[in-house]
Formats: C-alpha cells, sequence, structure tokens
C-alpha cells in the first residue's frame, strides 16, 4: 500500500524579489486603471556597503 | 535638567545602544540657555515583545540615518569621474535586452588587465567608448552618496529565461559647462517626474527598494567597466547579485523613457 503524502503548495515567487527577511516596508499603489503595484523597501545594499562580518 | 544615568525613569545603562545630544531650538531668540536634552536609545522592549540584540537596534539606526539624509542633484564622487560623467561620442547599438547585451561585453579578467586608473581625470578605455540602446525592466534602485541612482535592471519578467540583471546609473549632475549636462538633467527629472506621478515621489533611499512589477523602460547611455570593483566587493543587492555576472554598467543613462505597469 501506498500513502501520499498531502503536501501544500506555496506559489512560488517570482525571481527577482528581495529575501523576505530583508523587506522592511512594503508600499502598495493603485492606479488610476487598477493596476497595482508596490515598493518593496529593503535592507539590502551594495556588497562593500554591508557592515563588516566578524 | 538632570543628566545623570543615576535619575530614577532612566534605562539600564546595559540596555543603551546610542545616547543622541540635541538642544532645543528658539531658546536662545528669547535671551534663554538653550536646554540640552538626551535621546537615549535603548533595545529595551515591552515584555511581550522579543528583545531586540544592541547590534540590531545600532543597525537599524544606521539604515535609517542614512535614508534621512536627502541626496543632492550633483555628482558628489571622484572616482573617475570624467568617464561616468561623459557621453561616449559614437553612434548607438540597439540590444534586444540585457541579456544580449551583456553577451558582447569583453570579460572581467580582460579588463581586469588593463589598469584602468580611478582617480578623477580617469577617461573611456576604447572598450567603453560604446553607446546602447535597450528595453529593460527595473528591479531595484538605490541612491549612493555621490547621488547617483544606482538602478538594477533585467529582462522581461514574464518572458521566462534565466534572471540576468546589470546595473545602470542615472549619474548626479556634471557641472553645466560639460556637454552632457543637459542630457542627464533631462534623464533624472525623467526619473523623479515617473515617480512624482506613480509612487508619489517616494524615489529609493540608500538601501535598495524593489519594485513589483518591474517597471518597464527603454534606456540609453554609455558603457564603463567599474574598475574600483575590479576585485572584490561588488555592487547591487544582496538577493540579485548572485545574477549580476558584470561589473560593467551602463554608466551613464543619457535618456530614459518609463512606463507605467498596467
Amino acid at each position: 500500500m501506498t500513502t501520499k503524502k498531502k503536501t501544500t503548495k506555496k506559489k512560488p515567487r517570482r525571481p527577482g524579489l528581495p529575501a523576505e527577511e530583508s523587506i522592511v516596508e512594503e508600499k502598495v499603489f493603485v492606479s488610476p486603471k487598477g493596476a497595482t503595484y508596490r515598493i518593496l523597501r529593503t535592507t539590502e545594499v551594495d556588497e562593500y556597503e554591508e557592515p563588516k562580518k566578524k | 535638567m538632570a543628566t545623570s544615568n543615576a535619575r530614577p525613569g532612566l534605562p539600564n545603562p546595559k540596555s543603551i545602544v546610542a545616547e543622541i545630544p540635541f538642544s532645543a531650538g528658539g531658546a536662545e531668540a528669547v535671551g534663554e540657555a538653550a536646554p540640552v536634552y538626551r535621546i537615549l536609545r535603548t533595545n529595551e522592549v515591552d515584555g511581550y515583545e522579543k528583545k531586540p540584540t544592541k547590534a540590531a537596534v545600532a543597525e537599524a539606526m544606521f539604515v535609517e540615518a542614512k535614508k534621512k539624509k536627502a541626496p543632492g542633484e550633483q555628482f558628489g564622487g571622484t572616482s573617475r569621474r570624467i568617464a561616468k560623467l561623459s557621453v561616449a561620442d559614437v553612434k548607438f547599438e540597439k540590444f534586444a535586452d540585457v541579456g544580449a547585451l551583456i553577451a558582447t561585453l569583453p570579460a572581467h579578467a580582460t579588463m581586469q588587465k588593463k589598469k584602468i586608473p580611478t582617480d578623477a581625470k580617469s577617461n573611456r578605455v576604447d572598450e567603453e567608448k560604446r553607446n546602447v540602446r535597450l528595453e529593460a525592466f527595473i528591479y531595484a534602485a538605490s541612491v549612493e552618496d555621490d547621488n547617483d541612482y544606482h538602478l538594477i535592471l533585467g529582462r522581461d519578467p514574464d518572458a521566462g529565461g534565466s534572471p540576468v540583471y546589470m546595473t545602470m546609473e542615472l549619474a548626479g549632475l556634471p557641472p553645466a559647462n560639460m556637454k552632457s549636462h543637459a542630457a542627464l538633467k533631462s534623464t533624472r527629472e525623467a526619473f523623479k517626474k515617473f515617480f512624482a506621478k506613480v509612487f508619489n515621489g517616494d524615489l529609493p533611499g540608500k538601501s535598495y527598494d524593489f519594485y513589483d512589477p518591474p517597471i518597464r523602460v527603454q534606456v540609453e547611455g554609455s558603457l564603463f567597466w567599474d574598475a574600483s570593483h575590479a576585485k572584490g566587493s561588488r555592487p547591487g543587492p544582496q538577493s540579485l547579485r548572485p545574477n549580476m555576472p558584470v561589473v560593467w554598467e551602463v554608466h551613464p543613462i543619457s535618456k530614459m523613457k518609463l512606463f507605467p505597469p498596467g
């Protein structure tokens, strides 16, 4: 007998989005035509701006 | 006014991350000595909140302080100033997308061997004397201390294929007598006008903002190899850096048309 494991499928994230743990603020804008877009403000910086790791 | 840490009501000294002194404005105008206040930023929180580390509080302060400084318009840097602020005097080459452009760029090792100087007078080398025109999408953006906007551009998010990104910069403005001044000014204005209209003027800060969906643009500019990052750390946000194969940039962007999503 085989048993099937039930899994909840998570919607895959679009490539090019930031790591979730780096997001500090999400702003949602709706155009007059009803299109929705977001600004995801993050803590991500250029590599040379990153705090030095100990 | 008591400023000693011994006064009741003050935080445990061990929880203090930073002491921010300031004086109240306006008191001098009426002949009084300006009272001096302190903000003691701590890592103390309500009992039901998870206590942050002092390092986390300090890092948040650093990010906050960087965002508060409003960017100016003039280019404030020195590294390869001449190259960064000029537009190559050659015809434009058209590319289908960022990937097609990257495929034509000389290899990193080839450019490293050229030992391009990074002083202010460093002009474009032959490989950088190219102007490009393409359609791309802004995935993320930040503003630098030299007032350049770092834009991270990639392919159409709906086109499929492997993600690939590169940096294109809206340069801080050159002196008014430079030939490129009018084009760079007009490009920065187009960028700001778009953000004013679509995002209520919410321009990127010192850390990266990501746009969802990415912003479609038609962009023109000159190629630039970022010799400052020939070795070691590279530009770009952590989440996109693994798919940024080159330190080549379009720098400066000399023309840009932005399209609202939808």
